[in-house]
């Protein structure tokens, strides 16, 4: 398993004490493409951020690989995006891009460079703009160029496309597909967007509202392309609205 | 669109000025002022223009005090919020002795400072840099904290140590901080300058208005107040420009 979660909790305390995870349990293995849907403030992102060792967890334990999270960071074994493209403002395109490349871990594949990631977001043209100058997507676009650049065998995904216009969105969500393809990352992607969910993901996990448990891990084996019109398609969609809406509470417990 | 914005704004500032020099030269012409208790600006021009050498030494003296006391503060105040921002342990201790400092009255430290320094540049210089210090401080540390959360992840993402945090991305951050203290220090700086003159001083414009106002010689205090009128808003215009092109990511502040 790639990465390996045990009971794990965590509370947030600012004078109450919040339970955003509990007693989550989860395998991943290589390569897998997971997408993480539940109600806002179920602990998603709670997950990923502890994953990311961007915090420390209350109890139980992440493993990735034979590492914690802190060791993964280290090893460059973990790469993270958010909603928010995460620029710096006062540097080009190519600078922001150069930065991440300062940070670049050695590892044993050839890595990336600047102009590849460049070209393979289709930014070439626009290397030497700053990022105020660029739309919503091409930001994002830029966001994915630096992901590919710390060329990190696990990505983890806040919902970077959630503040995108619909139309940018899809073609975003396609763009990561392709690139999954490509460079074949384990993915833990956070989405609002159920079809989106069912036609990229290997894997879905529901979580419940808060305390955020895993209420369904449904595995999503539909051939790609995955049209909206493929019975099991709509099947999967109902399935998983049906545990959105009416089981709020979680006695799905890995009802897979 | 802009273009025009601006010619009207300086037409309406001009028309602005013109009225108010004008309204006070018919004021004191038909109330028959005498002059030394409020004399014409037309009077005070021609005073200023009668001894362009007094004035000219009086106010490069003034200005070297006020521009080097500002320099000394404005590096002392980045010095520190750099200093504490990579030891945030020190904060605390040391944000109370600055707002000690801060709540000390100048006008009441520059006359000791006169007893035991003389009547030299030094002490104008002290006092300036001990004016300008304090905003410079306390905006820019505040820069270097709130940084953009996202960003910060991405840093920690990238395992950046606590100096590449700052260097790359506090440091930064910070400047349009910077710029803010500047707008407020650099025309106070020569209200320092010319209040540590008042209690003694070999020259400068505060001692030029000094003499003046001992002797009611009121033209040649209000052309002393005149040029450090003028001075002050030529600091700040640079200032704002300087701010313009320092700080080119963000759109100028507009209140259209």
């Amino acid at each position: 398993m790639q990465i390996s979660i045990q009971s794990l909790s965590h509370q947030y305390f600012n004078g109450k004490t919040t339970h955003a995870l509990e007693d989550i349990h989860l395998d991943i293995s290589q390569k897998q493409f997971v997408a993480l849907i539940g109600p806002s403030g179920c602990g998603k992102s709670t997950l990923i951020r502890l994953i990311a060792n961007l915090i420390a967890p209350s109890q139980g334990e992440i493993r990735i690989g034979e590492f914690h999270p802190k060791q993964a960071i280290e090893n460059g074994q973990v790469a993270w995006m958010a909603q928010s493209p995460a620029l710096l403002p006062w540097l080009t395109v190519e600078g922001n891009l150069r930065l991440a490349e300062r940070f670049q871990k050695v590892k044993n594949q050839q890595p990336l460079s600047v102009e590849q990631v460049l070209k393979r977001v289709g930014l070439e043209g626009a290397a030497d703009q700053h990022p105020y100058t660029l739309s919503g997507g091409m930001q994002q676009r830029l966001a994915l160029a630096r992901l590919l650049l710390q060329d990190a065998p696990i990505w983890l995904m806040d919902e970077p496309f959630a503040a995108l216009d619909e139309l940018t969105r899809e073609r975003l969500t396609e763009e990561l597909f392709s690139l999954w393809k490509d460079f074949s990352p384990t993915v833990l992607w956070i989405t609002h967007n159920i079809h989106e969910a069912i036609k990229l993901s290997d894997r879905i996990l529901v979580f419940s509202e808060q305390p955020g448990r895993i209420v369904a891990d449904i595995p999503t084996a539909i051939p790609h392309p995955r049209l909206e019109n493929n019975p099991d398609f709509q099947e999967l969609l109902f399935r998983l609205r049906s545990i959105l809406h009416h089981d709020p509470n979680g006695n799905f417990n890995h009802a897979a | 669109m802009q273009h025009k914005q601006s010619r009207k704004t300086i037409f309406i500032t001009l028309s602005i000025v013109v009225v108010f020099f004008l309204g006070w030269e018919l004021g004191v012409f038909l109330t028959g002022t005498p002059v030394y208790l409020l004399p014409a600006p037309s009077r005070v021009i021609q005073t200023l223009l009668s001894h362009p050498d007094t004035f000219a030494q009086a106010t490069f003296l003034t200005l070297g005090e006020a521009l080097t006391g500002l320099l000394i503060g404005v590096l002392a105040g980045l010095l520190l919020a750099s200093v504490l921002t990579l030891l945030p342990g020190f904060e605390d201790g040391v944000m109370t002795l600055a707002i000690l400092i801060k709540s000390t009255p100048m006008v009441a430290i520059a006359p000791l400072l006169t007893l035991w320094l003389g009547f030299g540049v030094l002490p104008k210089i002290i006092i300036t840099a001990l004016m300008s210090f304090f905003p410079v401080l306390i905006n820019v540390l505040s820069g270097m904290q709130r940084v953009d959360p996202a960003l910060h992840d991405l840093f920690k993402s990238w395992n950046a140590s606590r100096w590449e945090i700052f260097r790359y991305l506090r440091a930064p951050s910070a400047i349009p901080y910077l710029f803010t203290a500047l707008k407020i220090t650099g025309p106070l700086s020569l209200i320092g300058a010319v209040v540590a003159e008042w209690t003694g001083a070999s020259g400068g414009l505060g001692r030029t208005m000094w003499m003046a106002y001992t002797n009611l010689n009121l033209p040649f205090l209000f052309a002393a107040i005149f040029i450090l009128a003028a001075a002050g808003m030529i600091i700040y215009r640079i200032i704002t420009w300087s701010e313009a092109k320092a700080v080119f990511w963000q759109p100028a502040q507009t209140n259209s």
